[in-house]
């Protein structure tokens, strides 16, 4: 700031501080506040909301692309093994298949075995019952038939 | 005073703003409009009042009003903390009361800037019974002069008043805010007060004279 330019300003603090230029300084002070009314307000906090929406949107947006891709990703890749194991289940169902039929011509066989035998034991028990009792000693009593 | 918040530092107003507010500026910054909220609650009749007596509409000026709100909420990421928040929102109004201004085809009156000599300005003596600004609030005629004298003087004088005499912001403050050098301010707030004085003193003068 140049000399000039100093005491110009030193003359100008001194012209503000003076009595008169304070006192029209108070009177502005003085002034009354103004008020706003709550409708005034609650119009305003509606269009704050709707900024704070928009403002968080700008966050979201982005998150929910990648949770999508994310997603996505993730279930193709749920798909990709559930296929893979697509093959077992078909190997349980034949042996299932297999059973079954096991035990429906095993059925079969002992309706013919009655027919042909009548009643008692069918051949299928008496080989059990010869399995079973292989290592049985032989009694007199069990003998005397044969 | 100044604190560091993050990269810039946070100038704090020494009357008012605490590490609280630090916490209010940290949700504003989230988008939360609570936190906004209470920004709002502390400025809103300051803001108002400072646009109200720049635009001299009082519809006009509530809309000036919230629209400051929303810009400054809309803008507060870009709030860097070099400024206090209060001069920051007092930036924001006075740009949009100068674009309101442009708008309604009101230009700054620069010759009425030109037309006081400092010099002679406030050398007169203003009569101490009528001429008593604490008592302002009571004497509801002197006030609506000095409303009616804000109103009618320049728009590049208004503001520096106003800023100054009414929101105690600084030479500084006031200097960055309208981004004129310090000593423009304090030729303006001279200028101001001496448009003003003269308006007083025409008033007062007026009473003398009837009651003579």
């Amino acid at each position: 700031m140049s000399k000039r330019n100093l005491v110009d300003d030193q003359v100008l603090d001194r012209k503000l501080h003076s009595n008169e230029s304070l006192k029209i300084a108070d009177a502005v002070k003085g002034l009354p506040d103004e008020e706003l009314s709550l409708v005034w307000r609650s119009e305003l906090n509606a269009k704050l909301l709707a900024v704070a929406n928009r403002g968080r949107g700008r966050w979201v947006r982005p998150l929910r692309w990648t949770t999508g891709v994310g997603a996505s990703i993730a279930a193709s890749v749920a798909l990709f093994v559930a296929l893979m194991h697509v093959e077992a289940p078909q190997a349980g169902l034949s042996a299932k298949r297999d059973l079954e039929s096991q035990m429906v011509a095993a059925h079969k066989l002992s309706v013919r075995s009655v027919d042909v035998a009548g009643e008692g034991l069918s051949f299928l028990d008496e080989v059990e019952l010869a399995s079973a009792h292989q290592d049985a000693e032989w009694t007199q009593e069990d003998l005397e038939p044969l | 005073m100044e604190i560091c918040y993050g990269a810039a530092p946070l100038a704090i107003d020494n009357n008012t703003e605490t590490g609280e507010d630090l916490a209010i500026l940290e949700g504003c910054r989230r988008y939360d409009a609570e936190a906004f909220g209470q920004v709002v609650d502390r400025y809103q009749k300051r803001v108002f009042g400072f646009v109200k007596r720049m635009v001299r509409d009082e519809d006009d000026a509530s809309d000036l009003t919230q629209e400051v709100f929303i810009k400054a909420f809309q803008n507060i990421k870009r709030f860097d903390g070099r400024s206090s928040m209060r001069t920051w929102l007092f930036k924001i109004a006075h740009n949009l009361c100068i674009d309101h201004s442009r708008r309604a085809g009101r230009l700054p009156k620069l010759e009425t800037i030109d037309s006081t000599p400092m010099d002679d300005a406030m050398e007169l003596d203003l009569p101490d019974t009528r001429w008593q600004p604490e008592t302002l609030a009571v004497d509801q005629e002197l006030m609506e002069v000095v409303e009616k004298g804000i109103a009618e003087m320049s728009e590049k004088l208004r503001p520096v008043l106003l800023l100054h005499d009414r929101e105690d912001l600084s030479y500084e403050e006031i200097a960055q805010l309208l981004e004129i050098p310090m000593g423009t301010v304090k030729s303006r707030l001279f200028l101001a007060r001496a448009f003003l004085h003269d308006r007083i003193t025409a008033y007062l003068n007026e009473g003398v004279a009837s009651y003579e």
